[in-house]
């Protein structure tokens, strides 16, 4: 709803992704409601919240992951560049080759980090040179440096931060345009979550980054819009740090000062 | 976690009010010594600046420990920001109002000389302003606050008149000018009180809407409430 | 040591010694299956040994029993264990892969499930039947090794799907989300993800259900193995014996030297059976080594 937003508070750029009137229902349950949003494009937005107030199914709603679980329906918009991504001609595996996501806990696959990095590009159909693409997005991670010796070596063999940017090397593999992070660090020690949210900075010039936290710091330290949802409702979107020095609502006051959630 | 700093911001909301009150009175002490030509009370207010002194920086140190610890944000930030800005303040306040007592001082040790009314009217006003901006805090009220603001103007004006009826008397009576002198710095003091207070009303805008409001000509509040 | 002071520590002799005396039976139970099996173990060993040689595995059934040997029956168990394989696999994983990750959850997809649980317990002889009736007799396929051995894919299909479909079951839904997550079809992460890591579970349950099918006896008889046989099957359409039919039939002779015959062949069944098993724990051994979640 526009009355949602602050006028002059929203951060500026071009959407990349918005929805309109967004609800995404499991069952009779209405996790998401009627959420309207722009994403500025070229930003790192944080999704902030209570648990259980619907972030992760928000984004989720982006790239189609919903699809996976049962029961869900979805209703209202949820547009990329301005296409709607629930059309019925549009396939969800492209949508997800655009939009990447990584998730909370690290999943790099069980194989070699090589492959962990060069398996997607090379099933959809990438034809250049894989050993170049996989040392770029390690490059872009942040990890090469750590792993050019032992490509060979299995994925799970990695600390859990460097888990961590082996996903997100993988997701850039793919050269999205958006990467969607749910709750990224969260599983992950304070020296590895400040690596990391270095990482987002650089990784913000090429690609538009949405991040769900649990973490109000980390909203506030590394995003340049925040988003504070309750109970599936958008109470408040505006640039990080008005909502952080005067937020215009008072729940979304009463959330960032720890007084409730 | 909150909680914690629930309770730590409500121990500092005494503090300061604490340290207000002792400022009060040494103002009040300072200019009642000038009215009655009582040197003792003079220096007691001369002696009791330390305490403030001490004080300004407990409340300072506790303000950035809270700043350090817990990461206050939105209006917990902007009281604690507001609060150090106070303090200072009141610091200066109670600095003018030891000077107020050195001429007090002064004064009470020469021949008696006539206090013009409008000095009078002028400690009343500045007294005034400082009692309302500590209210206004107390309660987060940014409307009060502003109405303060507007009344710098009239203490300002005062001072002028004062200034005005001093000369006069030095003119009228060469005799009285070093003891006139002493006025004309007390008159001064007493409109930087007032500015103060002022300062402490637009630390209170900023502290109840995230406004801030310095450096501006602003005017009495209007319906919206916008700058 | 001081009984520690505390309104419940009372009767503590008395709850160590129900403690003790439970450990006592429980340690007896588990003896008496083994000391059990020690002793048959041990009288088939005493009666089989001397009658295993290298000729015994190389030579045809014969009414002399210096002359007899296993090679018909072993040669037919073999290839009947090879076909079966070969059928169980595809159907048995296929049917796994489409019920684990394809199948949503509606009436039909249930049915199937329940109808998969009852199915891997029917009795064995059911499956003969339905064997002699399908296969033997409607396919025209008559009492070949190809007949048994698909009597056998369906005894051991239910079982093998349920194993199958643990294993995939087993594999976590994170690293499905994190394929999907990169634009795969549900094919490309079965294929590079889910089956790789669920392969291990599935050769192990496969194994395990071929070991049972080795032993089984009454489909066999139904479909009309032969019991004298002295020829090895050269071809699927051949006619056969199995080990447990060979051995039967020797134990049901009078003289007293087929006894010892009989001995022998389970000695040579068992081996069979050690060697599929031993395979099984070597494949987990393995796979656990690389996969750790």
């Amino acid at each position: 709803m526009v009355e949602n937003l602050q006028s002059g508070a929203v951060p500026v750029g071009d959407a990349i992704l918005s929805c309109r009137n967004l609800t995404v229902r499991y069952g009779a349950v209405a996790a998401v409601q009627e959420v309207t949003l722009d994403i500025p494009e070229h930003q790192i937005t944080a999704i902030i919240g209570p648990s259980g107030c619907g972030k992760s199914t928000l984004l989720r709603a982006f790239n189609r992951m919903n699809d996976f679980y049962l029961n869900v329906t979805t209703e209202g918009q949820a547009l990329y560049r301005g296409e709607d991504l629930y059309a019925a001609d549009v396939d969800p595996v492209e949508v997800r080759r655009r939009i990447g996501m990584v998730f909370q806990k690290p999943n790099p696959f069980p194989k070699s980090i090589f492959q962990n990095v060069a398996w997607a590009p090379a099933i959809s159909g990438y034809r250049g040179d894989l050993k170049a693409l996989v040392e770029t997005s390690l490059r872009k991670a942040a990890l090469w440096d750590e792993v050019k010796d032992k490509l060979g070596q299995s994925g799970l063999a990695l600390s859990g931060g460097q888990q961590q940017r082996l996903c997100i090397a993988r997701a850039i593999a793919l050269e999205p345009e958006v990467i969607l992070m749910d709750e990224p660090c969260s599983a992950l020690d304070p020296a590895s979550t400040a690596r990391i949210e270095d990482l987002f900075l650089e990784l913000k010039e090429r690609y538009t980054i949405v991040i769900v936290t649990h973490n109000m710091q980390q909203a506030a330290r590394v995003s340049d819009g925040t988003a504070f949802l309750s109970r599936g409702h958008l109470i408040e979107f505006g640039v990080t740090k008005t909502i952080f020095t005067r937020p215009a609502r008072r729940e979304t006051e009463d959330y960032v000062t720890g007084k409730f959630g | 976690m909150s909680r914690h700093l629930e309770i730590e911001i409500q121990k500092l909301k005494k503090r300061i009010l604490a340290v207000g009150e002792v400022v009060v009175d040494a103002i009040q002490k300072a200019l009642q010594a000038l009215q009655e030509r009582r040197a003792e009370l003079a220096r007691e207010v001369i002696e009791g600046d330390r305490r403030i002194d001490r004080a300004e920086v407990e409340v300072e140190e506790e303000c950035l420990k809270l700043l350090a610890l817990y990461q206050p944000v939105a209006e917990d930030l902007r009281f604690i920001a507001a609060v150090m800005k106070i303090n200072g303040d009141m610091e200066r306040m109670g600095d003018e109002a030891v000077n107020i007592a050195e001429h007090a001082l002064f004064l009470a040790s020469h021949d008696p000389i006539a206090v013009p009314k409008r000095l009078q009217d002028l400690s009343e006003v500045s007294m005034r302003m400082v009692g309302e901006s500590l209210t206004a805090f107390v309660h987060g009220d940014g409307e009060a606050a502003r109405r303060i603001c507007a009344e710098d103007d009239e203490a300002d004006e005062y001072n002028r008149q004062v200034i005005n009826a001093v000369w006069k008397m030095m003119r009228d009576d060469p005799k009285t000018v070093e003891r006139a002198t002493h006025l004309f710095s007390v008159s001064r003091h007493l409109e930087r009180i007032a500015d103060h207070a002022t300062n402490i009303a637009e630390d209170v805008v900023y502290m109840a809407e995230g406004k801030i409001i310095r450096h501006r000509a602003e005017l009495p509040p209007t319906k919206s409430g916008a700058s | 040591m001081t009984s520690p002071v505390g309104p419940s520590s009372g009767n503590l002799p008395a709850r160590r010694r129900m403690g003790a005396v439970l450990h006592v039976i429980f340690l007896a139970a588990t003896l008496a299956g083994v000391v059990l099996l020690a002793i048959l173990l041990a009288d088939v060993l005493e009666h089989g040994i001397p009658w295993l040689r290298w000729s015994f595995l190389t030579s045809f059934p014969s009414r002399f029993p210096q002359q007899a040997g296993i090679k018909a029956a072993l040669w037919g168990t073999i290839w009947l264990i090879g076909l079966t394989a070969l059928f169980s696999i595809p159907v048995g994983l296929g049917a796994a892969i489409y019920l684990e990750e394809y199948a949503r959850r509606n009436w039909f997809n249930t049915l199937i499930e329940i109808n998969i649980a009852n199915l891997a317990g029917t009795p064995s002889i059911v499956y003969g039947m339905l064997g002699l009736s399908l296969f033997v007799r409607w396919m025209a396929l008559g009492r070949s090794v190809l007949a048994g051995a698909l009597t056998m894919s369906l005894l051991i299909l239910p079982v093998t799907i349920i194993a199958s479909r643990e294993s995939l079951r087993a594999v976590p839904d994170s690293l499905r989300q994190a394929a999907f997550a990169l634009g795969a079809t549900r094919w490309q992460t079965i294929r590079a993800h889910v089956l790789p890591a669920a392969l291990p579970g599935i050769l192990t349950g496969l194994i395990l259900a071929l070991s049972r099918a080795i032993g089984e006896t009454a489909p066999l008889i139904m479909i009309g193995a032969l019991t004298y046989v002295a020829f090895t099957p050269s071809g699927p359409m051949d006619a056969f014996t199995a080990l447990p039919i060979q051995i039967f039939n020797w134990a049901s002779r009078p003289q007293r030297e087929f006894y010892g015959l009989a001995a022998a062949g389970i000695l040579v069944l068992l081996g069979v059976l050690l060697t599929m098993n031993a395979a099984a724990i070597w494949i987990r051994y393995r796979s656990q080594r690389n996969v750790r979640w």
